[in-house]
């Protein structure tokens, strides 16, 4: 790594699958994007329009065939490129927990990565400790629990513990909330952004909750087709509503209530982006007390 | 006073594996009534999908009973009856097809309940129509999207001709446009008189629903009407839940506008509060 520019930049990237079939799909066409040191960066889009595909590129599941991907420095495309130093540099969580877990105790789940890494058993233990502590799971009471005893809320907090023990400099999640009740949804969240602060991490957010990537991220790109349909920040992103709507997303809801409000008449300032966001200006329309 | 299609008494439940004292459900006590659309909304671990495998005798109660169109549950003769009045379409659409067609997928269902050769093509056609997905009878059901998945898969169901549709957390790892989509399923078949009961995380898909039940620790928490369970969003938050994103807006604006109404859940409905008390603009 030399200096602080994007941890992961991908250039023109072409994905296809079972290529010379009747089958052939293109996932990726042409994609290119950059992910910065220590952002929130969210990736958006319709189920088929390529994420899944996107994001395995990140840590070297897959290497490019067509198009450029660099992280961490090294050139996935070259055959000499250090895939070991991309693994440890970019941690991937999938949707579902349950295939990511498989010990039978939460505190030897989330030391399988570090052992895999021959570190000292004193390391390894400090880095379980820290790693369940940061998700919300402490050590002490959760250690020595079993993993098919663990809420759904749990289960994905310690597939999240297991990656972080790694300590990667980014860390993508896969919808990090989805099948969580809102209770355990809220608290992810919460922590999300205490991640960033904690561990010094770069995120990326795949998610389809508009109200979600609108409320934590920096930065959204919005994929469609394979492609980067739109990018800015959120604010940017859906202010974009015509060609969203094209898109098949909808705007955050308390956006859509600014929208129509407006298409009222009704001279209302902001973009509602969060439910606070928009409460103010809408309290304001109502003359009541900033 | 209506005959329920499913009737829970005092249901309790623990899986062999966990000590007596941790019981699932703990005298879980509810109706469905037939044609109705019906959500269980609770927290993770407070028992929904659980209590919905006992809707159609996948689990029965170690104590307290479930009876289907009037049969107990516990009776094994009547299992196969049960099966037939009451679906289920899960999580992951993949865990339920069999077949490399979609067509013959829908099929499954009916052939094994010995349905007649003519008869079983009006069903799988009437069942693919319904959900839209007749257009795509010949493909492998592996190239579909996630929400057309699980729109075969609810037309597998739809094919043996239940009574009530069970949908535990059938809309969970899909996208938004294939969240409308099965929700434009649901209300199609509660049109054609189908009773619903989806299994929900999500809010706003409860929202849309008849009635809600909110499932805490293995009882009944609470019951009514969506605008009614979701008028109290601190009860909810109390017990890890919480109400649509619309109807937090309309909450937060009641602390600024004391008089703001209570029980708002679409975003039209609130536009329309707003516009009721705010100066018209010039």
């Amino acid at each position: 790594m030399t200096g602080p520019g994007p941890l992961i930049v991908v250039e023109d990237l072409w994905h296809t699958y079972m290529a010379g079939t009747p089958f052939e799909h293109h996932a990726l066409r042409g994609l290119s994007l950059e992910i910065r040191a220590g952002e929130i960066a969210g990736i958006i889009g319709q189920t088929g329009s390529g994420k899944s595909t996107l994001i395995q590129y990140f840590n070297g599941l897959m290497r490019p065939r067509r198009g450029r991907v660099i992280v961490a420095g090294q050139n996935l495309g070259a055959r000499d490129a250090d895939i070991g130093a991309v693994r440890t540099c970019v941690g991937l969580v999938f949707q579902d927990p349950e295939d990511q877990v498989f010990e039978r105790l939460v505190g030897d789940d989330v030391a399988y990565g570090p052992r895999q890494l021959g570190l000292p058993f004193a390391e390894i233990r400090e880095r379980v400790r820290w790693a369940m502590e940061t998700v919300g799971l402490p050590f002490d009471a959760f250690k020595d629990r079993y993993t098919f005893r663990l809420s759904g809320g749990e289960l994905r907090k310690a597939a999240l513990a297991g990656v972080l023990a790694l300590r990667p400099r980014v860390l993508v999640l896969d919808e990090p909330t989805s099948g969580l009740d809102p209770g355990s949804r809220e608290e992810l969240r919460a922590r999300i952004g205490e991640f960033r602060a904690r561990a010094g991490l770069t995120l990326v957010l795949v998610s389809h909750d508009m109200d979600e990537v609108a409320r934590l991220c920096d930065r959204l790109y919005v994929l469609h087709d394979g492609a980067i349909a739109v990018t800015g920040t959120p604010r940017e992103v859906f202010r974009e509503r015509a060609r969203l709507v094209e898109l098949g997303l909808a705007p955050p809801v308390p956006a859509q209530v600014i929208q129509r409000l407006r298409e009222r008449g009704y001279p209302i300032a902001g973009d509602g982006l969060t439910v606070d966001e928009a409460a103010r200006a809408i309290a304001t329309l109502l003359g009541a007390p900033a | 006073m209506r005959e329920p299609l499913i009737a829970c008494d005092g249901v309790e439940f623990a899986y062999a594996a966990q000590a007596p004292t941790e019981r699932v459900l703990r005298g879980a006590s509810l109706a469905v009534y037939p044609g109705e659309h019906l959500a269980i909304i609770g927290p993770n671990g407070s028992g929904k999908s659980t209590l919905a495998r006992h809707f159609n005798g996948l689990l029965r109660p170690t104590a307290g009973t479930v009876h289907v169109g009037g049969m107990d549950t516990r009776d094994p003769a009547h299992t196969r009856a049960i099966r037939r009045t009451v679906g289920m379409v899960f999580q992951h659409p993949e865990s339920q097809m069999v077949a490399t067609i979609v067509e013959e997928d829908v099929a499954f269902g009916p052939e094994n309940l010995g349905v007649p050769r003519a008869e079983l093509r009006r069903r799988v056609r009437e069942a693919l129509d319904v959900v839209g997905m007749w257009g795509a009878r010949d493909r492998p059901p592996h190239l579909l999207s996630a929400g057309q998945k699980q729109r075969v898969a609810i037309a597998g169901v739809l094919a043996m001709q239940p009574a009530c549709i069970v949908l535990d957390e059938a809309t969970s790892m899909l996208d938004p446009r294939g969240r409308t989509e099965v929700a434009e399923v649901v209300a199609e078949l509660r049109r054609r008189g189908t009773a619903i009961v989806s299994i929900t995380h999500l809010m706003n898909e409860a929202a849309a629903a008849d009635r809600v039940i909110v499932l805490h620790r293995g009882m009944v928490h609470l019951s009514g009407a969506p605008r009614d369970v979701f008028a109290h969003p601190e009860m909810l938050r109390e017990i890890g839940l919480d109400v649509p994103v619309v109807a937090l807006l309309a909450d937060r604006l009641r602390a600024r506008v004391p008089a703001f109404p209570r029980g708002l859940l679409g975003v039209d409905e609130l536009v329309d509060a707003i516009a009721a008390r705010a100066p018209v603009p010039r």
